[in-house]
C-alpha cells in the first residue's frame, strides 16, 4: 500500500500568524477570543468570534500555502494538485460588493492561488459545508495514492462573513463560549482560518502518514447527527478498516466536538459504541473556534505542529466534563505522542469524515 | 469501468419535472438541490444501486443564486436570514438530499474544477474505483440558470463491478498534446471538442458545453457510436474521454 505523508503544514488562525505561534499559544493554554456584530432577528447582536490577524485574503492564502510547501521541501511545485476546501468560498467578498454579487465561480480561489504559486497541476474545490477541507484531504489522499499526482496541496479556508455567523445564529446554534464536552456547553463559537497541508507519496524526512479514512452521508437531518450514533460509528469503522488498523491501535481521538449539546453527546455515544475502552480524547475548537469548512485542515495542521513540539494538546474549554457523556476529555497536555490517531469531522448536510493518522511516533 | 446510464435534463421548469419524476419534492431543499435530485433520480431509476454508491456532484457555480440572496439579506438589508435558507445555501447539501431519496450512505461530495468540473469529477470517481473506495458512483453536473441559459442536471451512473453492463469507458485521463492529437486523429464515432482544444488543434468542430451534453445522448449514447471528448484543462494538458459500445 502506498504511504501518503503529511509532509507540510501551515496555519493562520486566531492563535497567530503562523503555525509556530499557534502551537506556542496552545501549549500555553490560550483560549481567549474576540467578538463580532451580526444582524439577528431581534436587531444587531454581538457574538463571540475567533478572528485571525487582519490582512488581505489572497495574500494570507498564498502565504499559508508557501509556508506549507516550504515545510514540505517539495522543490518544484509546477505539477502538484491543489485542492481547496471551503464552506463560504467568496461570500465575504460578496458582502463587500454593493450588489452582493459573487465574483467568479466555485474555482475562483483555486485559480488565484494557482496563478500566484505557478501551479499547473489539476485543481479541485470541495464545498461540503463544515467537512469541506476534511473531504479535500481524503480526496487528495485518494488522488495521490491512485497516481493522479505526486503531491497535493490541500487548502482549508474560512474567512469571517456575516452570512455564516447570522445563519448559525438564526439556527440558535451559537454559544457564549467554546466549551466542547463541558457540562455547561451551550453551542459553538465560530472562527476563521487559512490552513494548508501538503500530502506526498514520498518523504525524505520523518512525517506523519495519512493511512486512510472515510466520508459518508448521514441522512437523518440537514443540521444534526443521527441521534443513535449509528451513522458516526459506521463512518469510524469504515475509516479504521480502510486504514488497516483496529480500535485497539488508536491512541487518540481528535473529536469533532463543536460544543453543541446534542451533537457532542452523539459523538461521545458513537465512540463508546465503537471502542471497548474509549482512548484519549482531545478537541481543538476551544483554541481556535469552529472553523467550519477549514476545520479539517486547520485541526490537522495544529495537531501536527503540536506533535512536532512533543505534545498532544488537552481538550480546550472543557473545565467540567459532562458526567452524562461516556468519555473523559484530556484535561492536560500529554507528552506522549500516540502512534495512531483518529480525527473526526461532522457538518451540515449530513457530511461526515474520519481520518486515520500514523504519527510515526516510536 | 462501465457507464450504466446517462441522463440529461435541461430546461426552466425543474420543479414540475421533479414532481413528475419522484412525486412530492423534499421540503425546504432549495432549487439547486432539487435540480440535482431531479437528474440523479432519473439516472438512478435506470439501474439498481447499492447503498454505498458514491455521489459526486460537479458544478461551475454551485448554489450561487441562494448565496447571493443571503448576502443581500444579511449584509445589505442587515436582516437575519431564515434558518433553512441558510442551510439550503450550501451546495454540498444537495448530496444529502440525493442520498436520502435514494437511500445511499456512501462517500458524497460537491466539487468544482476549473474549466471541466464534470470531467474532473469522473476522474475522481475513477480514482475512488481504483482505490476500491467505491464500486458504483453517481456523477453529476448541475448548473442553475444564469438568466441566459437553461438549468442543467446531467448525470452518469458508473459501475466497476464484475457483472456491470453498459458502455465501456476506454480512455479517461489528462494527457499532453501528443496523446491528445492521436485521440483526435481517430476517424470513427462522435468527436466532441471544446473551443480551446479545437483552436489548439486547428479543428472546426468545437461544441459548447450544452451541445456536449446533448450530443452524448443524441449521437454517442443512443446511436451506439463510439464517442470521444476532449477538454483543455491546463496549459498543454487535455482531459480525454473515449467511450466504446
Amino acid at each position: 500500500m502506498t504511504s501518503i505523508y503529511v509532509a507540510g503544514a501551515a496555519l493562520v488562525s486566531a492563535r497567530g500568524a503562523d503555525l509556530a505561534q499557534a502551537v506556542e499559544a496552545v501549549r500555553a493554554g490560550t483560549i481567549d477570543h474576540g467578538a463580532c456584530v451580526i444582524p439577528s432577528i431581534d436587531g444587531d447582536r454581538t457574538i463571540p468570534y475567533f478572528a485571525m490577524p487582519v490582512g488581505d485574503a489572497t495574500e494570507i492564502l498564498v502565504r499559508t500555502c508557501r509556508a506549507a510547501l516550504s515545510d514540505a521541501d517539495l522543490g518544484d511545485v509546477k505539477d502538484i494538485a491543489l485542492i481547496v476546501g471551503s464552506s463560504s468560498l467568496q461570500i465575504a467578498e460578496a458582502e463587500r460588493d454593493a450588489s452582493a454579487r459573487v465574483v467568479g465561480d466555485m474555482s475562483t480561489i483555486a485559480r488565484r492561488v494557482k496563478a500566484a504559486l505557478a501551479i499547473e497541476g489539476c485543481d479541485y474545490t470541495v464545498n461540503t459545508a463544515c467537512t469541506s477541507s476534511a473531504h479535500a484531504l481524503l480526496m487528495a489522499h485518494t488522488l495521490v495514492r491512485a497516481g493522479a499526482c505526486r503531491a497535493a496541496l490541500v487548502l482549508g479556508i474560512e474567512f469571517a462573513n456575516l452570512v455564516t455567523a447570522a445563519g448559525f445564529q438564526a439556527m440558535q446554534l451559537l454559544g457564549t463560549s467554546a466549551r466542547p464536552f463541558d457540562v455547561a456547553r451551550d453551542g459553538m463559537v465560530l472562527g476563521e482560518a487559512a490552513a494548508a497541508i501538503v500530502l506526498t507519496a514520498e518523504s525524505s524526512a520523518p512525517a506523519p502518514r495519512l493511512l486512510g479514512g472515510a466520508n459518508s452521508i448521514d441522512t437523518s437531518s440537514p443540521t444534526g447527527a443521527d441521534a443513535s450514533g449509528a451513522a458516526m460509528t459506521t463512518l469510524m469503522r469504515r475509516a479504521l478498516e480502510r486504514a488497516g488498523v483496529t480500535t485497539r491501535d488508536i491512541g487518540l481521538i481528535k473529536a469533532q466536538a463543536a460544543g453543541s449539546r446534542a451533537n457532542d453527546a452523539v459523538e461521545a455515544l458513537a465512540l463508546a459504541q465503537l471502542f471497548d475502552n474509549v482512548p484519549a480524547v482531545t478537541s481543538l475548537k476551544g483554541y481556535v473556534g469552529h472553523l467550519l469548512g477549514a476545520s479539517g485542515c486547520a485541526e490537522l495542521a495544529l495537531l501536527v505542529g503540536c506533535w512536532r513540539a512533543g505534545f498532544t494538546p488537552a481538550a480546550a474549554g472543557c473545565d467540567t466534563p459532562d458526567p452524562a457523556l461516556p468519555l473523559r476529555p484530556m484535561d492536560r497536555h500529554s507528552f506522549d505522542v500516540p502512534r495512531y490517531a483518529l480525527l473526526n469531522t461532522v457538518g451540515f448536510g449530513g457530511g461526515q469524515a474520519a481520518i486515520v493518522l500514523d504519527t510515526a511516533a516510536p | 469501468m462501465k457507464i450504466a446510464a446517462i441522463t440529461h435534463w435541461q430546461g426552466r421548469e425543474s420543479r414540475a419535472a421533479l414532481v413528475q419524476a419522484i412525486g412530492t419534492p423534499p421540503r425546504r431543499a432549495g432549487h439547486f438541490a432539487e435540480l440535482a435530485l431531479l437528474g440523479a433520480a432519473q439516472c438512478a431509476s435506470a439501474t439498481t444501486l447499492p447503498a454505498d454508491t458514491a455521489v459526486v456532484l460537479a458544478s461551475h457555480r454551485g448554489n450561487r443564486r441562494q448565496a447571493e440572496e443571503l448576502a443581500r439579506t444579511v449584509a445589505i438589508e442587515r436582516t437575519a436570514p431564515m434558518p433553512f435558507a441558510f442551510v439550503a445555501s450550501q451546495s454540498g447539501g444537495a448530496c444529502q438530499v440525493i442520498a436520502r431519496h435514494l437511500t445511499l450512505n456512501g462517500p458524497a461530495l460537491c466539487l468544482s474544477s476549473g474549466r471541466a468540473p464534470f470531467e474532473r469529477a469522473l476522474l475522481y470517481a475513477a480514482a475512488l474505483f481504483q482505490q476500491e473506495e467505491a464500486a458504483t458512483a453517481l456523477v453529476g453536473w448541475v448548473e442553475e440558470t444564469d438568466g441566459a441559459t437553461d438549468d442543467i442536471s446531467h448525470w452518469w451512473c458508473l459501475d466497476r463491478r464484475p457483472h456491470a453492463r453498459g458502455t465501456r469507458m476506454a480512455t479517461l485521463g489528462e494527457y499532453d498534446a501528443a496523446h491528445t492529437r492521436a485521440l483526435i486523429g481517430t476517424r470513427d464515432g462522435v468527436l466532441d471538442l471544446d473551443e480551446e482544444t479545437a483552436r489548439a488543434f486547428e479543428r472546426t468542430e468545437a461544441s459548447g458545453e450544452l451541445d456536449m451534453a446533448r450530443r452524448v445522448l443524441a449521437e454517442g449514447w443512443r446511436t451506439g457510436r463510439d464517442y470521444r471528448r476532449v477538454r483543455a484543462v491546463e496549459r498543454n494538458r487535455y482531459l480525454l474521454l473515449a467511450l466504446t459500445r
